[in-house]
């Protein structure tokens, strides 16, 4: 199929984010290149009697030693996920220097977020008001202040989108996606589209989640989507292993600015990398389970290669989707094998989620820009916690102990609950 | 302590409803040896629900993990899966020994992944017979005994009316591997 | 960039509302001057200050073919989207056309999912002491276990829309925005831009707005865009009137088949619009009630451009106009301020007063009432009162035979985005 109007080329100008490794991206991948967890036991909320008690926590004090007296005003009403894009976009666009730009309205915002859940205050107030089959007391709730559990402000997806908008004065497009564990990506993804088609100069592009609470993470724990069964919390996330049985929950967050490459030279602002391409695909299979042969998987790397014009024979490296589920780690391996056929085995492919845990939204933007910084400073980041090896997943994970080795062109990999899949292809850039 | 309140063909047909309900078969054309997986096309997210309905039918917990898993937990790394996913030989014995029948499918060196359709319309029944054998003697609540049935699928304790309480399935199974190996020690 | 060399077309378009299912049906009611908001049936409102809503009439799972294994996990809003998806989907001979799986793409603007709350409640409940207070201890380690399994998968916004993905094995690009109007436009507008990159041969765009329950009411209040009047008199959603006063929820959905002429007409496929023009612009007004002027202004006038056209070459406007103060306010001035040369002439039509506040799914039901009125040369009357006086622009009120090629769509949301998109005739 041919493309109605010649590429642009897009950079990446700025980066930043927030997860349980580091409140910057400095601190996170320092910490990954030493293979180090961010893995512990949750304190936000009681977990006794839990079957799966860990997650990957953003320490509160970073966000409180961050002085940012303009949003100050909106946290006490607004989700936990505004205070962690925010941090990450404030290192971003600091560093992108987007506050110079004059013309706002050609710089615009797109997130992956899927809002705030109730609590279990919220639970145990609400429950007085349900008169049984379906009836509730709504006027009772209203008048008793039931404001909490029902404000927009927390619950709907694109309020965080809006509130950056706002807080860092952007009027251009602004895009709230909701793709589940590949929003942080196709974020990313679509913004890169509004770019190539001229409806932007900038974009803030990136992702965030706060499913770490009592209610977000019941919903995993019920479907069986959790690591049950560790050691110790850090060894719980261990894609690709033999004893991989379930994801661990984290929150974070992740921005990029991304730029026509022209824009940012006349801007004269520093490059730090390129994303060369971009395709999305699904499953359309099963809500839960990943198709066998990874189909969606397999058309969304192919589709980004494609986009970005280069040959599997060029892709240095793999920033998997690598979740430690019994079945996307399968998946993930046979789709690798068989777009990258012969050359699969000798490709370095790691999960950052093993160090990191699941971000859900987020997890597409913070990889990415792992997977830049990694190229940046010729290190391939580590699949931590391999000790077993399974006969189905025998590729390079990296185990262990990062690897110095250039590199120059990557894919990171996306692979969202109920079959939504994208891929983003990143290049070192050079000049 | 083993109960007659509830019959095995009770909770049978209770199994069947819960299946043909979430499948949404003709519960006619279910039968005790029908895989769930293989005969009657069960998901994972299935089996999320069909327990459920079980759990709530008659006011106890199903296991949430295999006892593949179990016996790795108990008895080691590789007790049950060895290094490429196979089905070690003592697993396998074990397994014939718990399911009673012999189940020509069930293998050494069988993959791992082939087990979940071992799981039949019977050892669901099985599993929800052993959760219910597990009533206690004397009620929790009040100390003493005097359990009736209710609806046919509850049981009740007629001194102070609270529903019983039953070992969860995980703890059953792992009750049984400890007596099991004591007895045959396997492992 | 101009659009129209490889033009993008519609060749489907379903669509459910309150005025009813698929367009035959909804055209006519609304070109009869019916409106779908009423009472709210279905649940006690007279609690809400607001007791109007236009409800859709409700979708059978089983009359649209969907397992009981999966309508567990949906509510109304995914069978409108099923349901619209497999009209446009098969109006757009997609179910016996050659073009291959992985080249249809899916987007979707989805209403906000409320999950049911009652379904977390019986752990709460069974985890109370006598004295009514929460046994924390039971409820972490027991209570969560009378959980419906299966209800995060009704709680997580893009499970209806990969439902709708595997019903019609659509494995092509795809995105899911929400939840509010311009989620819908992105949708449509992401739609064209696929087709025009290359990654795709046909398209789904639609939108669907929420499911009306004591949740969404709630919810929808606290914004503070709803009538709440007391004493409300019909019509109690009055797009640009004098006497306007909010607006009230809609339930819809509308699904468009997106795909290049060249494609259409290679395949025989009736062309019902092309989409021409698009812009987005944001700014928040300050008050979360909708995006400034100014906003509403830089999309109209981004559209245009991107159309290659001036404000006189539009026939109609069709406005996101949904009888909110601020909202129709901010509308009527950007309108003002980029047609001002040929005010007079222009033309001004809102389905809010018939249909109510689609959210996610407005700005896809109005441009399929607007095929219907290329396709018929007639603008249906707007249901409303008398219109503010501050208004230059002629209100279409009763219905107008008028020559019909070029129509303007705007949607907004509360938080402050505004959308544009321009759709033509086919000849």
């Amino acid at each position: 199929m041919s493309r109605e109007f010649p590429k642009r080329r897009v950079v990446v100008t700025g980066y930043g984010m927030i997860t349980p490794l580091g409140k910057n991206t400095e601190e996170t991948f320092r910490s990954a290149s030493q293979g180090l967890s961010g893995i512990d036991y949750i304190t936000s909320f009681d977990t006794k009697g839990l079957p799966c008690q860990i997650g990957g926590q953003v320490q509160d004090r970073w966000l409180d030693e961050i002085r940012d007296p303009v949003a100050q005003r909106y946290y006490k009403f607004s989700a936990r996920g505004l205070r962690l894009i925010r941090a990450a976009t404030l290192e971003a666009t600091e560093q992108a220097q987007t506050d110079k730009i004059a013309a706002r309205e050609r710089i615009g915002v797109s997130l992956g977020y899927h809002a705030d859940n109730p609590t279990i205050e919220d639970l145990v107030f609400l429950h007085r008001f349900y008169n049984g089959n379906g009836s509730w007391d709504m006027k009772g709730l209203l008048q008793a202040g039931g404001y909490s559990y029902l404000n927009f402000l927390r619950r709907k997806p694109d309020v965080v989108t809006s509130m950056l908008s706002i807080l860092s004065n952007c009027k251009g497009p602004n895009l709230s996606i909701v793709s589940a564990c590949a929003a942080g990506s196709q974020a990313i993804g679509e913004a890169y589209r509004m770019l190539q088609e001229g409806k932007a100069d900038v974009m803030i592009a990136g992702g965030c989640d706060t499913t770490l609470n009592f209610v977000g993470f019941i919903g995993f724990v019920l479907i069986k989507a959790l690591s049950e069964r560790y050691t110790t919390p850090e060894k719980a996330s261990r894609p690709f292993d033999r004893k991989r049985n379930g994801f661990v929950m984290s929150e974070g967050a992740g921005t990029i600015i991304i730029e026509e490459l022209e824009h940012a030279r006349s801007r004269g602002v520093p490059v730090y990398g390129e994303i060369l391409g971009y395709a999305s695909s699904a499953d359309a299979y099963r809500i839960t389970d990943t198709h066998p042969k990874g189909l969606g998987a397999i058309l969304a790397i192919r589709g980004a290669l494609e986009d970005a014009g280069i040959s599997s024979e060029d892709v240095d490296y793999i920033n998997a989707h690598g979740t430690s589920t019994v079945q996307n780690d399968l998946t993930e391996t046979v789709a690798i094998k068989e777009v990258f056929g012969e050359r699969a085995g000798s490709i370095p492919v790691s999960s950052n989620k093993s160090m990191l845990g699941h971000t859900i939204g987020a997890a597409g933007a913070i990889e990415c820009i792992l997977t830049l910084a990694g190229m940046n400073q010729s290190t391939i980041l580590p699949t931590i916690n391999y000790e077993f090896p399974d006969p189905k997943c025998d590729l390079d994970y990296v185990p262990n102990v990062a690897r110095t080795q250039e590199h120059r062109i990557a894919i990171s990999n996306s692979f969202g609950f109920g079959g939504q899949n994208a891929c983003l292809c990143i290049g070192k850039f050079d000049g | 302590m083993s109960q007659n309140f509830i019959t095995e063909a009770t909770v049978f047909e209770e199994v069947k409803k819960a299946t043909a309900e979430t499948l949404n078969i003709d519960k006619d054309s279910i039968k005790p040896e029908s895989s769930l997986i293989k005969d009657l096309g069960a998901e994972s997210l299935d089996f999320l629900d069909i327990n459920y309905r079980l759990e709530q039918a008659f006011g106890i917990k199903m296991a949430r993990h295999f006892i593949l898993e179990h016996i790795e937990e108990m008895f080691g790394e590789g007790s049950a899966i060895d290094a490429n996913s196979q089905i070690t030989d003592k697993a396998v014995s074990l397994l014939q020994f718990r399911m009673g029948e012999s189940f020509p499918e069930l293998r050494p060196a069988m993959d791992m992944d082939e087990v979940p359709a071992l799981v039949t319309v019977q050892s669901l029944t099985r599993g929800v017979l052993d959760i219910l054998d597990s009533l206690p003697e004397k009620c929790s609540a009040c100390g003493n005994s005097a359990w009736q049935s209710e609806n046919s699928l509850r049981i009740k304790c007629g001194s102070c009316e609270e529903y019983a309480a039953f070992t969860n399935g995980d703890d059953l199974i792992k009750a049984w591997l400890t007596k099991v190996q004591e007895e045959k020690k396997i492992f | 960039m101009s659009l129209t060399d490889n033009r993008v077309v519609i060749t489907g378009a379903g669509i459910v509302c309150s005025l009813g299912i698929g367009r035959e049906e909804v055209w006519n009611a609304l070109l009869s001057g019916k409106t779908g908001i009423s009472s709210i049936r279905g649940f006690d409102a007279s609690g809400f200050d607001c007791t109007y809503a236009a409800q859709a009439k409700y979708l059978n799972p089983r009359d649209l073919g969907i397992h009981p294994r999966d309508s567990r996990i949906m509510d109304a809003h995914s069978y409108m989207l099923m349901k619209c998806a497999h009209d446009a989907f098969s109006q757009a001979g997609l179910d016996k056309a050659s073009t291959r799986k992985e080249d249809i793409g899916f987007f979707a603007g989805m209403g906000m999912v409320d999950y049911k709350a009652e379904d977390l409640l019986p752990s709460v409940l069974k985890s109370l002491h006598s004295s009514g207070s929460l046994n924390y201890d039971m409820f972490y380690r027991d209570g969560y276990r009378d959980i419906y399994p299966l209800w995060p998968l009704s709680m997580l916004n893009n499970i209806s829309f990969c439902q709708v993905a595997i019903s019609l094995d659509m494995r092509g690009e795809n995105t899911v925005f929400s939840p509010h109007a311009d989620s819908g436009a992105q949708a449509v507008t992401e739609g064209v831009q696929t087709l025009l990159y290359g990654t795709a041969r046909a398209v789904l765009a639609g939108g669907v707005s929420e499911k009306i329950s004591p949740f969404s009411l709630a919810r929808g209040l606290l914004s503070g865009i709803l009538n709440t009047s007391k004493n409300v008199t019909e019509p109690a959603c009055r797009p640009f009137a004098a006497d306007r006063n909010g607006t009230v929820p809609g339930e819809g959905c509308g699904v468009l088949t997106l795909e290049s002429y060249k494609s259409a007409v290679e395949r025989g496929m009736q062309c019902l619009a092309s989409v021409t023009g698009y812009s987005f612009a944001f700014e928040s007004d300050g008050k979360f009630s909708g995006p400034a002027a100014r906003a509403l202004g830089n999309a109209m006038q981004g559209a245009l451009n991107s159309a290659g056209l001036k404000p006189s070459d539009i026939d109609l406007i069709i406005a996101h106009g949904d009888g909110t103060m601020s909202g129709d306010k901010n509308e009527i001035l950007a309108i003002h301020e980029i047609f001002a040369d040929c005010i007079d002439k222009v033309n001004v039509f809102s389905s809010k007063g018939a249909l109510g506040h689609l959210l996610a799914g407005a700005p896809v039901v109005d441009i399929i009432l607007g095929i219907s009125m290329l396709e018929s040369g007639m603008v249906p009357p707007t249901i409303t009162s008398s219109p503010d006086t501050s208004i230059l622009f002629n209100l279409v009120r009763k219905p107008l035979r008028m020559n019909l090629q070029k129509i303007l769509i705007n949607c907004q949301s509360c938080e402050g985005q505004a959308a544009s998109i321009i759709i033509e005739a086919v000849r």
